[in-house]
């Protein structure tokens, strides 16, 4: 019962972050997580979950193991993982979690200071914990979509009309209405469009609204956080590589 | 030839949904075909007044669909438009009084009799719309070029996509050259642009209209005006004919309509 000590709950702007004690043995850690995952309730029903496992070194079954215990308990979804240990990383990659960063602090008795994931400097990959949502339809006026993977929609996305995503959204097509992108607190992801002319934008807890008086797009841009701000930048065909620094 | 139900719909009220459904009646039944327009806005009956039938009417929907008296006794022809049929709205009762299935079966007898059904929506997206909807084959969205009224288009849009009736068709109603050209109102382009779907035609904001729907005698039935050019033409597309569009120049002196009608016929 001590060990459960041993792993830290924390709410934070990019979401929960679950910090486990590398030093635990790999059967009482899941026994200890799924207990404190009990015990929290509803609490953090639905929240985008990142684990940082400090050095542990996981091997894929395991891994996947400890991923079904978080992702059964109130909708709990990974979104990101941070690790010392190279096996676990290239563990994560092998099961495609995104948001792949090193572990800052010693996990168990602090977690971690720096959310953006971004600045990190043994950032190795991104890529998404889960296949993109591909909508071939325009969402018209009092039309929704929500999803846990990012979002591409063929189509427009009409003022009126929202789209949420745990991911990017990407449109290919108009956007007007609002979207919401990394809604479990992911603040890399991206909002992109042939035309952005959005009502709003929102990403991770931020929001930023259209000018009272917006202009016309003036072709493909995206939305990303930049220094706590949602900011607009033109896309190029070079603009990805901003995303992976 | 299969007969046709479509409904005219817009979201919005005021947009001109009677005005259209009366005068795209008429002009389809000029052109030769047998059409009936039923006014679903149940409680708010307005359609018989455009028409100028509003003094014939003994029956009206709801009767019918409760069985007080047939099809044909509600029925109230047009004897100036030959073809031409009303089936009214019922004033004294409320939507509640008509429900989806029993319009599809009223709409289905039509069919029997007509060349076209129009059913006049109510505004809203409630049960009264989805009444008139249920019957129809597809719909055809009234909108006019104001921000408001294109939003709740779209929002109708999405509402007869979902109800796997196809992709609408739209007209936009009460098009004001010179306001779009003081930059003032959202322009064709712009709207078609947003609903993206088949463009059926532009009816110009004329002062005509007002004064015909208030006198009864829908324009189409004046060779004259620009309006009723516009509705005969979209008459003519439904037909399936490949007719261009109006011009519509800021300029509404009546050489330049004249001129404007004549070149592009």
């Amino acid at each position: 019962m001590s060990d459960r000590l041993s792993i830290a709950f924390q709410g934070t702007k990019s979401g929960l972050v679950i910090a486990i004690d590398d030093t635990l043995p790999f059967d009482t850690m899941i026994a200890s997580l799924s207990e404190k995952l009990d015990e929290s309730g509803d609490f953090f029903a639905n929240a985008g979950v990142t684990l940082n496992l400090g050095a542990r070194a996981l091997t894929e079954v395991d891994l996947k193991k400890m991923m079904k215990v978080v992702q059964n308990a109130h909708d709990l979804r990974i979104v990101g993982l941070k690790s010392d240990s190279p096996e676990t990383v290239a563990t994560a990659e092998l099961v495609g979690i995104s948001r792949i960063s090193a572990a800052s602090a010693h996990p168990g008795s602090a977690i971690p200071a720096q959310q953006n994931g971004r600045q990190t400097q043994q950032s190795i990959a991104v890529i998404e914990s889960l296949p993109a949502a591909i909508i071939r339809k325009t969402l018209r006026s009092g039309q929704m979509y929500e999803s846990r993977q990012a979002v591409v929609i063929l189509g427009d996305v009409n003022a009126g009309a929202e789209v949420i995503s745990a991911g990017d959204i990407v449109v290919f097509g108009a956007l007007r209405g609002i979207a919401h992108a990394g809604a479990g607190g992911n603040e890399n992801c991206i909002i992109a469009a042939l035309k952005l002319e959005p009502m709003q934008l929102r990403i991770a807890s931020r929001i930023a609204r259209a000018e009272d008086k917006p202009g016309k797009s003036r072709g493909s841009e995206f939305a990303s956080i930049e220094k706590d701000q949602i900011v607009i930048d033109k896309w190029s065909s070079t603009s990805y590589r901003l995303l992976s620094e | 030839m299969a007969s046709k139900v479509f409904v005219i719909t817009s979201g919005k009220g005021g947009v001109g949904k009677t005005t259209t459904t009366a005068h795209l009646g008429a002009a389809l039944a000029l052109s030769g075909k047998k059409v009936a327009v039923i006014d679903a806005d149940i409680g708010l009956r307005n359609l018989d007044i455009v028409l100028g039938l509003e003094n014939r009417i003994v029956y009206d929907l709801v009767n019918v669909i409760e069985g007080a008296c047939k099809l044909s006794q509600a029925l109230v022809r047009d004897k100036r438009v030959e073809g031409l049929s009303l089936l009214p709205a019922s004033q004294s009762r409320t939507k509640e009084a008509v429900q989806p299935e029993q319009m599809k079966a009223l709409c289905d007898e039509l069919r029997e009799q007509f060349d076209y059904v129009l059913v006049d929506s109510p505004a809203g997206i409630e049960g009264g719309f989805r009444s008139a909807l249920a019957g129809a084959d597809s719909a055809i969205v009234v909108t006019t070029p104001h921000v408001a009224a294109v939003r709740d288009a779209d929002r109708i849009i999405g509402l007869v996509e979902a109800a796997e009736k196809g992709s609408p068709q739209l007209i936009i109603n009460r098009m004001d050259m010179n306001l779009i050209k003081k930059g003032e109102m959202l322009d064709q382009e712009d709207v078609v642009e947003i609903l993206a779907i088949r463009l059926l035609g532009i009816i110009p904001e004329d002062s005509a209209i007002v004064s015909a729907s208030n006198k009864g005698e829908p324009v189409v039935m004046n060779g004259k005006s620009l309006s009723g050019e516009a509705y005969r033409r979209i008459a003519r597309r439904l037909e399936g004919e490949d007719v261009p569009f109006i011009e519509l120049s800021s300029d509404s002196g009546f050489f330049n309509r004249l001129k404007s009608m004549i070149s592009s016929n």
